[in-house]
């Protein structure tokens, strides 16, 4: 059992796009979260092992946006007089109180029967009240989800030269909320209703395994999913997620086949190559968008989704010096949705690619490892990685002429780091440069993040591992 | 002036920030601009369908009585579909509501080729109402609940750029305990008029009022925007509505005040007055008492939702499907100085949304009003509106496109 204790301050820098610009609201909070971990192997008979984690933050958070105030990029303030605020007054002080719960039980029969029991819940139930609209009941009525997931799935091994698996899941979520009606049909006028709402699915898939060589494997897999929206994505998080109380569960068909083939060449040179092809029909697709004034962002439901991909891998290593490796995915996300709901016209962006969702990228890493660098120096490793993401657009890319259309552009991003450690790993020293070139990177709606940044970590273990 | 190079700072820092695909084609020559003798429709769109998630198009055309555009690889890309537009000084406008968060304006001219080109945009307050005023735009943010100040914003039309913000207490204003909510401003001679609702802004009813058989328009000077008076009535209820402009001057600089009466609660009109057209005769700041269109009784029992101003008198009115009630759509022409209400043919029955308000074009000899109609079955058209022969007439069709604005422009 232990408690993990903490202090948040945040800033709110930015809406969800980089032209709303905020400068005096920000966020405070702490955690205060017990968790709780128990492992347990031959629990009552031989085999079967138990493994059980919990925890629940019960910490408080508070959002600020007091001051009646319009910045720009230039940090020049526009105040306004009398009470206002940034973006939405408030001082709401409130608690989400997320809890998980997780359960495993791992039974291997034998050597060639296993099962697995499954079980996570997790659990959201946001209160607060804010002081400056003490009367605003909307505070005191309930936003609470619980949702419990178990899965059950049962593995034939057979001698490690082919396994097939199985599994069966079962979705549960229980939304209690509020709605808003309008109890006279008037513009603005506001009423509120409590709701009860429960989703109860199902999952299922095979997989199968074959070893054609101790080198060379194929694999097969077919799930019926579900994805259960999170609570945040429902609820919103009260920065830059607005709420969506009609966001309905995906559930999505996925078929992946994949080879993987290890070689060396003289012994000294191994290689791996991985090839995975994926195909995904989904329904009630949860994507994330901008809200209609591209402050916000919301996740909503699209009715049809399909995505045809494929994931390829090769790495390669040199003895004990060197590792290097480059991947590379193509993710053809279309929307399948031919009629909007209630129209009788086949929809303009039927099968035209999914804005904001990144199609082509990659990376790319090599790494050097120079170990026992004599008595007593230490092991020195040096890294480097690239990250490669193609041109999207923001909004449906076949809509408009192309040259007036906002995208986010190609980002192509290096990062190094050196590590030096010393007495088999007691002293750490780790120098890592995110973003070396300074490079232009942005999040999936144009917003940039972070630029350049170096990093020093510092570890000692007090007890040496050994 | 120190304010004027702030704006020019913003207006850099945005078009730095905002990405546009420019950098993927080659620099075209710069035709320049026309002589002003040609001119273009501008009809800002979107796709019908996962209408949230997308953004409006600008596409261009010289007619809009006939044929068929498309979104799809074509028009001017906004960011975004929460834009409004508007025209003035032979330049389009195309503003962001941002809801309480910064809005934004992007203005276009069109080119020696009839090609739309961006000269300006920056960020300004999210606005409500906007109006043209001489060579300037008046913009207002009016806050519904807590703040009590509504911001005039004036932007240069000339060269966009914000030139000044005044602040007005609209509590004061409104002197009865709620708050005076601008509905649209308009021009009137060298005045701004803004018509306003008198709303409650708080307490789960914002939109609520204790007035809703009350008349009242504020009179500000131009450009100190100091309040002079507020012209009041009785005889009907507030003119326009939210974002619905409901005040238009004639040839003749007379303004006539377009009162729906349609204030409801638990599902009823709670309205004693009747919807009707009401005058301010031009240079003097009252309701002229002769003068009373009763729109409702002329037509028995229908009200009206939305007005244009067409020409010489004569208004295209959008009213309701059936008489006592706000829902569905039929058009009128009214003429205000014989005060006669005409019922117009051509309309088709499964319309869904109108752009009647504010964002239609009228043809240049004052006989025609184009207005976007969007079917329930996912097109819109352009339809022609005659105000001689009372009859409409299906133009230009959006492809799977909802019409939210339909502009002209010369060049």
């Amino acid at each position: 059992m232990g408690v993990q204790l903490g202090k948040t301050y945040q800033e709110i820098q930015t809406g969800a796009r980089i032209e709303s610009v905020f400068g005096d609201w920000y966020r405070e909070g702490n955690i205060v979260m017990p968790t709780l971990k128990y492992q347990k192997k031959d629990l009552f008979i031989k085999g079967l092992t138990a493994t059980v984690n919990a925890n629940i933050n019960l910490g408080k958070e508070q959002n600020i946006d007091t001051v009646n105030v319009r910045y720009d990029w230039y940090g020049q303030a526009k105040y306004g007089s009398g009470l206002g605020s940034e973006r939405s007054r408030s001082l709401y002080l409130y608690s989400n109180n997320t809890g998980i719960g997780t359960a495993t039980f791992n039974y291997e029969i034998n050597k060639r029967h296993s099962v697995v029991l499954n079980n996570v819940f997790t659990t959201f139930n946001r209160k607060g009240s804010d002081e400056l609209y003490p009367e605003n009941e909307r505070y005191e009525l309930p936003s609470k989800t619980q949702k419990n997931i178990t899965g059950i799935s049962y593995q034939y091994n057979h001698d490690g030269k082919w396994s097939v698996s199985a599994l069966f899941k079962n979705y549960f979520q229980n939304l209690h909320y509020t709605s808003t009606y309008n109890p006279s049909g008037n513009w603005g006028d506001v009423a509120y209703q409590e709701q009860q709402l429960d989703y109860n699915k199902i999952g299922y898939g095979v997989a199968g395994t074959y070893f054609f060589t101790p080198d060379l494997q194929v694999k097969a897999s077919y799930e019926n999913a579900k994805r259960m929206p999170e609570a945040n994505e429902i609820f919103g998080d009260l920065i830059n997620t607005a709420t969506n109380l009609d966001l309905k569960p995906e559930s999505s068909n996925n078929y992946n086949l994949g080879i993987s083939y290890l070689f060396r060449v003289k012994d000294d040179h191994r290689f791996s190559v991985d090839a995975v092809w994926l195909y995904r029909d989904a329904h009630d697709f949860i994507r994330q968008r901008l809200n209609p004034n591209q402050t916000m962002y919301i996740m909503e439901n699209l009715a049809a989704v399909t995505n045809m991909g494929v994931d390829g891998e090769v790495r390669y290593s040199y003895r004990n010096l060197l590792t290097a490796g480059a991947s590379m995915s193509y993710h053809n996300f279309r929307n399948n949705t031919k009629y909007e709901a209630a129209q009788t016209e086949v929809s303009l962006v039927y099968r035209d690619r999914m804005p904001n969702i990144p199609y082509l990228f990659g990376n790319f890493d090599v790494s050097l490892f120079f170990n026992n660098l004599g008595h007593n120096f230490g092991n020195l490793s040096v890294g480097y990685n690239l990250l490669y993401v193609n041109k999207i657009y923001l909004f449906w890319p076949s809509q408009g002429q192309a040259s007036t259309k906002r995208n986010i552009p190609t980002q192509l991003s290096h990062d190094v780091n050196v590590v030096y450690s010393m007495r088999d790993g007691q002293y750490n020293i780790g120098l890592e440069c995110k973003n070396l070139t300074d490079a232009l990177v942005y999040d999936n709606f144009s917003l940039p993040k972070p630029s350049r940044g170096v990093f020093l970590k510092l570890r000692y273990f007090i007890q040496n591992k050994n | 002036m120190n304010k004027k190079i702030n704006n020019l700072h913003v207006l850099i820092a945005v078009s730095a920030l905002a990405f546009t695909a420019c950098n993927d084609e080659t620099p075209q020559p710069d035709p320049g601009l026309g002589d002003g003798s040609n001119t273009r429709y501008i009809v800002a769109a979107h796709p019908n369908s996962a209408e949230p998630g997308t953004a409006d198009y600008l596409l261009t055309v010289d007619d809009i009585t006939s044929g068929s555009i498309s979104t799809t690889g074509n028009g001017v890309e906004q960011d975004g579909t929460y834009r409004y537009y508007m025209t003035s000084q032979n330049k389009f406008f195309s503003l962001l509501y941002g809801q309480g968060n910064p809005g934004a304006v992007t203005s276009y001219v069109l080119n020696a080729d009839g090609e739309l080109m961006q000269t300006a945009d920056f960020v300004t307050e999210t606005v409500q109402v906007f109006a043209p005023m001489n060579d300037e735009l008046a913009l207002i943010r009016v806050p519904r609940s807590g703040n009590e100040n509504a911001v005039f914003i004036r932007i240069d039309a000339t060269n966009p750029s914000i030139k000044a913000n005044k602040e007005v207490n609209i509590v004061k204003l409104a002197g009865n305990g709620e708050r005076a909510h601008f509905t649209w401003a308009t021009q009137f001679g060298e005045k701004l008029l803004a018509p306003y609702m008198s709303i409650k802004g708080c307490c789960d009813d914002v939109f609520g009022t204790q007035y809703p058989d009350s008349t009242w328009v504020a009179v500000f000077s131009y450009p100190d925007l100091n309040l002079e008076t507020v012209i009041k009535d009785n005889r009907t209820s507030y003119l326009g509505a939210y974002f619905k402009n409901g005040l238009f001057v004639d040839e003749n600089g007379d303004a006539y005040g377009f009162s729906g009466a349609s204030v409801t609660a638990q599902q009823k009109i709670v309205n004693k007055k009747p919807s009707a057209i009401v005058r301010i005769k031009a240079g003097t700041t009252e309701f002229d008492q002769s003068y009373f269109f009763n729109f409702e009784e002329k037509t028995n029992g229908y009200k009206i939702n939305a007005a244009r101003y067409v020409g010489n008198g004569k208004f295209l009115v959008q009213t309701y499907g059936s008489a006592g009630t706000t829902t569905g759509v039929k058009f009128t022409v009214v003429d205000v100085y014989e005060q006669t209400v005409e019922w117009v043919s051509g309309v088709p029955n499964n319309v869904s949304s109108t752009t009647i308000n504010n964002y239609g074009a009228i043809s240049d000899d004052k006989t025609k009003a184009y207005v976007g109609l969007t079917l329930e079955s996912g097109s819109s058209y352009v339809y022609e509106f005659d105000i001689n022969s009372n009859s409409a007439k299906q133009g230009l069709q959006v492809q799977g496109g909802k019409i939210t604005g339909i502009h002209k422009l010369n060049y």
